[in-house]
C-alpha cells in the first residue's frame, strides 16, 4: 500500500509539473496590431524629412499619453504644425547637423537629438498664473507648446513688408529658446560641465525664481530669472540666450547705446557702435531706464553680476567646443542665416 | 482520513493549473479589443447619412452647437470624419482605440468642435467640451458617450437625408445676426409671465457680452447675455452663446423666470424665432429704437445729468462707444476739418456755468484740449415723453472765450451740419439705466436719434452720494 502511496505522490508530482506547459501552436502571423494610422500628407512630410534621416517621430495629434493629464491642453492646428516642423528642420536640424560636421563631429545630432517631439496647439496654463512653453523628458522627449502662435506677429497699419519680416525673425528666433535651453540639458548630463561653474554663483539659486525681476537677476550674474533655479537651469539657459540672440551675428549693426567707460560704469553719454544683438544683451547688463528723469541707470552691483555672467561664459563656450565641438558663436551665425532664409530676408 | 487527505491534495494539485478562464470568451484578450474597436468604427462609418447631434456645454458660461459627423474608415479604425455645423464644414482625423474601454478620439485640430475645447488664461478648461470619448452604449438607435476627461455628453444620433440639408441653419444663424445688430434686442413674452401680454410684453433683454467676445473674437456675431427686471429685482447671467439648429435657434444659457425656462425657439410663419418652450408664448425681436421706457428717464436725464457743470464733468458728452456711429464720424469731421480753435469735445447742458461764474443756461457747450475754454451755443430741451426729447437751437448769441470760436461756428460746415442733425425735428429716444456700487450712482444713458438710430449716444455718469 505504501507503495501505491509513492507511486501517486510521483504521478501526481508530474502532472504538477507539467500541468502549465501548454503547448499551444504559435500562430506563423503576429496577432499584434500596429495601428499606423491615418497617414495625411504631413505625416508623409514628416517621414520622409524627419523620421527617416534623423529617426525623429513627431506627434502632433491628441494623445492624452504624450501629455500631463492634469492640465488640459489640445493639438496645433495642421497647417501651424507643418509650419514649425519646417522651421525645426531648417532652423534647428541643419544648423546643428552642419555645425558638428564643421566641427568634425557629424554624429553629434544623431546621436543626441531628442527622438520624439510632442506639439500641442496652446501653452500649458499653470496655477500660479505662469505657462509652460517646453518641457523635456529624460533626453528622449521635447513636448513644444502653443505651436498655434508660432511665427505669429502682431504689425501696425504703417508697417512695411520688410517690417513684418523682421518682427517674424525675432519671433521665430525666441520659438526655438527651448529646443536650444532642453538640448542644452542633454548635453550637460551626458557629460558633466566644470564644478566650478557651480562655485560662481553658489548661494544665489533659489526655488522662488517667479519672484525675481530680469534686473535683479542680471545684477546676480544671471541672464533671466529662471536661470536662478539651479545651476544646470542656469547653463541651458546661457546656451538658450547666445542661441536666441542671433540678430545682427553676421553683419553688425550701428546702433546708439549709453556709453559705458572702461570699468563698465556708464558715463552720461551716448555712443554709436556696430554691435550684434548678443553684444547688446552684455552692454545693457543691469541697466536700467529711469523714466522719470529719462536717463539709463545701472542697477547696483550690475558690474560684479555682469562679471560672474562672463566667468560662467567662459566655461560654458569652451566646454561646447571641447567636449562636442560645438562653436556656439559660429552656430549662433548659422541660425541667424537659417531664420533670414526661412522668412525671405536677404541674408545678412 | 489521511487516505483522504492525500487523495483530496492531488485532486486540487491536479487541476490547479487549469487555465480555462482563458477560454471563456473563445478569443484572446487582443481579439476582443479589436473586434469592440471595429464594432464602433462599423457603427461610425455604416451610417448611411451619418450622425448628428447638440452639444452644450460649460458652466458659469456656456456655448455648445449643432453638427453633423460623417466618418469614413481610411486605415485600422481610423479615418477622417466630416463635420458640418450648417454654417461651416471642416475635416478632422478620428481614431478608435481601446483603453478602459473603447474610445472615439477627434484626433487632428478642427476649429468647429476645438473652439469648446481651447484653453485661454482666464478659461483654463475652455467651455468644457472633451476631444476623446468613451463610448458607453449604443440604445435606441442612439451612440451614447461620456468624455474621458471632462465628462461631457456627447449623443449621436443617425441622420437622415433631410438633416443633411442645412441651408435653413445658416439661414437662421443669418437671422439671428441681423437682430443682434440692432440697437435693441430682446424676448418679448406675452404669456407666461405674470403681466404680459401682447399689449404690455415682458421683455428680457439681450445684451452684448461682457468677455466671451474679448476670448473668442470669430465668434462675436453668436454672443450674447441676458438680463431682466422683475418686480424690484434685476436678473443677469452670464455670457453664453446661441446655437443654431434646422428648426431654429437653441439658448445655451436657458433664460429662468420664478423657476420656468426658456431655451428653445423655432421659426415660426412669419419668420420669427418664437418660443417653443410650454407655458411661455413670445418671440426674440430687434429694433434700432427702444422698445421700453423707464419711468422718469428724461426728466432725470434733464434735471440731474444735463446740469452737471464742475472741473470734470459738463452735461452730456456727445460720444458713442459704437466706433462705428455716425455721430463719431460727425465729431471726428469737426475736430480734424483744419478750422481754427480746435473743439475737441462737444456737450449738451443745463443750467450751464461758464468758468468766469457767469450763467448761459440752456445750450451746447464746445472746448479745445484746456479746460477753462468754451463756446456756448443756446438751446432748448423739449421733453416728448418719458423716454423721449427733442433740442432746438433757438437761434441766441453764441459766446466764447476762445479767439474765433465764434466766427467758426457761424462759419464751419460741419459744424452745421453736426447741429443740423441733433435739433432734426424727430427729436431722440432714450433709455437710462441706474445703478449704485460702491457710494456712486451709475447712470448709463443710450439716445438714439428717431431719424436716424445709427446716430447715437452712449455715456455712464457717475456720481458720488
Amino acid at each position: 500500500m505504501k507503495k501505491i502511496y509513492i507511486l501517486l505522490i510521483i504521478s501526481s508530482l508530474l502532472a504538477v509539473f507539467s500541468a502549465c506547459d501548454k503547448e499551444d501552436n504559435l500562430l506563423d502571423k503576429s496577432v499584434i496590431k500596429v495601428n499606423r494610422g491615418y497617414f495625411n500628407e504631413l505625416d508623409e512630410w514628416i517621414y520622409k524629412n524627419l523620421t527617416i534621416p534623423y529617426n525623429i517621430e513627431v506627434k502632433y495629434k491628441w494623445d492624452d499619453g504624450e501629455v500631463i493629464n492634469t492640465f488640459h491642453v489640445i493639438p496645433p492646428k495642421v497647417e501651424k504644425a507643418k509650419e514649425f516642423l519646417e522651421a525645426y528642420l531648417t532652423i534647428w536640424v541643419k544648423t546643428y547637423e552642419a555645425e558638428a560636421i564643421a566641427g568634425g563631429n557629424p554624429d553629434y545630432l544623431q546621436q543626441y537629438m531628442p527622438k520624439l517631439l510632442i506639439l500641442v496647439g496652446c501653452p500649458q496654463y499653470n496655477s500660479n498664473g505662469t505657462v509652460t512653453l517646453g518641457l523635456a523628458e529624460g533626453g528622449r522627449k521635447v513636448t513644444i507648446f502653443d505651436i498655434d502662435n508660432f511665427a505669429v506677429v502682431k504689425s501696425g497699419p504703417t508697417s512695411t513688408a520688410e517690417d513684418i519680416k523682421l518682427l517674424k525673425k525675432k519671433s521665430i528666433e525666441k520659438s526655438f529658446h527651448t529646443l536650444h535651453h532642453e538640448f542644452a540639458h542633454i548635453m550637460h548630463q551626458t557629460k558633466f560641465y566644470p564644478d566650478e561653474y557651480k562655485e560662481i554663483c553658489k548661494g544665489s539659486y533659489t526655488g522662488n525664481w517667479t519672484d525675481i525681476d530680469a534686473i535683479t537677476a542680471n545684477t546676480r550674474g544671471f541672464i533671466t530669472p529662471y536661470s536662478m533655479l539651479n545651476e544646470n537651469e542656469d547653463f541651458v539657459e546661457i546656451v538658450a540666450g547666445i542661441l536666441t540672440n542671433t540678430f545682427y551675428t553676421n553683419t553688425s549693426h550701428l546702433l546708439e547705446m549709453p556709453e559705458r567707460d572702461e570699468n563698465g560704469l556708464l558715463t552720461g553719454n551716448t555712443v554709436s557702435r556696430e554691435v550684434s544683438e548678443w553684444d547688446l544683451v552684455l552692454h545693457y547688463w543691469g541697466v536700467v531706464f529711469n523714466e522719470d528723469t529719462e536717463e539709463y541707470e545701472l542697477a547696483p552691483k550690475a558690474i560684479e553680476g555682469l562679471d560672474k555672467f562672463k566667468k560662467k561664459l567662459n566655461i560654458i563656450v569652451p566646454y561646447y567646443k571641447n567636449n562636442w565641438n560645438i562653436d556656439l558663436y559660429s552656430l549662433q551665425r548659422r541660425i541667424e542665416r537659417a531664420i533670414d532664409d526661412f522668412v525671405g530676408i536677404e541674408n545678412s | 482520513m489521511r487516505k483522504l487527505i492525500y487523495f483530496l491534495t492531488m485532486i486540487v494539485m491536479l487541476s490547479s493549473c487549469s487555465d480555462d478562464f482563458e477560454y471563456v470568451f473563445n478569443k484572446t484578450v487582443t481579439e476582443r479589443k479589436g473586434e469592440a474597436k471595429t464594432e464602433l468604427t462599423s457603427l461610425l462609418t455604416n451610417a448611411e447619412y451619418g450622425w448628428k447631434t447638440t452639444v452644450v456645454v460649460g458652466e458659469r458660461m456656456t456655448a455648445g452647437s449643432f453638427y453633423c459627423f460623417n466618418f469614413a474608415e481610411s486605415g485600422d479604425n481610423c479615418g477622417k470624419v466630416d463635420i458640418d455645423n450648417g454654417i461651416e464644414k471642416v475635416t478632422s482625423e478620428f481614431e478608435v482605440v481601446h483603453e478602459a474601454g473603447v474610445l472615439l478620439k477627434f484626433t487632428t485640430r478642427n476649429k468647429l468642435l476645438h473652439w469648446l475645447i481651447i484653453p485661454s488664461s482666464m478659461f483654463v478648461e475652455g467651455f468644457g467640451l472633451d476631444q476623446e470619448y468613451i463610448f458607453m452604449k449604443e440604445e435606441d438607435g442612439k451612440l451614447y458617450f461620456q468624455g474621458k476627461e471632462l465628462e461631457s455628453k456627447l449623443v449621436l444620433e443617425k441622420a437622415s437625408k433631410e438633416d443633411l440639408v442645412m441651408e435653413n441653419v445658416k439661414a437662421n444663424y443669418e437671422r439671428m445676426k441681423t437682430i443682434m445688430k440692432s440697437n435693441f434686442k430682446v424676448l418679448s413674452i406675452t404669456e407666461g409671465v405674470v403681466g404680459a401680454s401682447e399689449s404690455d410684453p415682458f421683455y428680457v433683454i439681450f445684451k452684448s457680452p461682457t468677455l466671451l467676445h474679448l476670448l473668442y473674437p470669430d465668434k462675436k456675431d453668436i454672443l450674447y447675455r441676458t438680463e431682466y427686471t422683475l418686480g424690484d429685482k434685476n436678473y443677469y447671467d452670464w455670457d453664453a452663446a446661441f446655437l443654431f439648429t434646422p428648426e431654429g435657434v437653441i439658448l445655451s444659457k436657458p433664460v429662468v423666470i420664478e423657476g420656468d425656462t426658456i431655451d428653445t425657439f423655432i421659426l415660426d410663419d412669419n419668420g420669427e424665432f418664437a418660443i417653443a418652450n410650454a407655458k411661455f408664448k413670445g418671440k426674440i425681436i430687434g429694433a434700432d429704437l427702444p422698445f421700453f421706457a423707464a419711468p422718469a428717464t428724461v426728466d432725470t436725464f434733464f434735471n440731474k445729468l444735463l446740469v452737471l457743470n464742475d472741473e470734470t464733468t459738463r452735461g452730456l458728452r456727445m460720444f458713442s462707444t459704437n466706433t462705428s456711429s455716425s455721430l463719431n464720424v460727425l465729431l471726428f469731421d469737426v475736430w480734424e476739418n483744419g478750422m481754427s480753435p480746435t473743439f475737441d469735445r462737444i456737450f449738451l447742458v443745463r443750467e450751464y456755468v461758464a468758468p468766469d461764474g457767469t450763467v448761459l443756461g440752456d445750450g451746447f457747450v464746445f472746448t479745445d484740449f484746456v479746460d477753462d475754454t468754451y463756446a456756448f451755443i443756446p438751446a432748448e430741451y423739449i421733453k416728448l415723453s418719458n423716454s423721449e426729447f427733442r433740442i432746438n437751437l433757438t437761434g441766441g448769441q453764441v459766446i466764447s472765450n476762445m479767439e474765433g470760436a465764434v466766427k467758426r461756428i457761424e462759419n464751419d460746415n460741419e459744424i452745421k451740419e453736426l447741429l443740423n442733425k441733433i435739433c432734426n425735428k424727430d427729436g431722440w429716444s432714450m433709455v437710462l439705466y441706474e445703478g449704485y456700487w460702491e457710494n456712486t450712482n451709475l447712470y448709463e444713458v443710450m439716445l438714439y436719434n428717431k431719424a436716424n438710430p445709427a446716430l447715437s449716444v452712449t455715456n455712464v455718469f457717475q456720481i458720488k452720494d
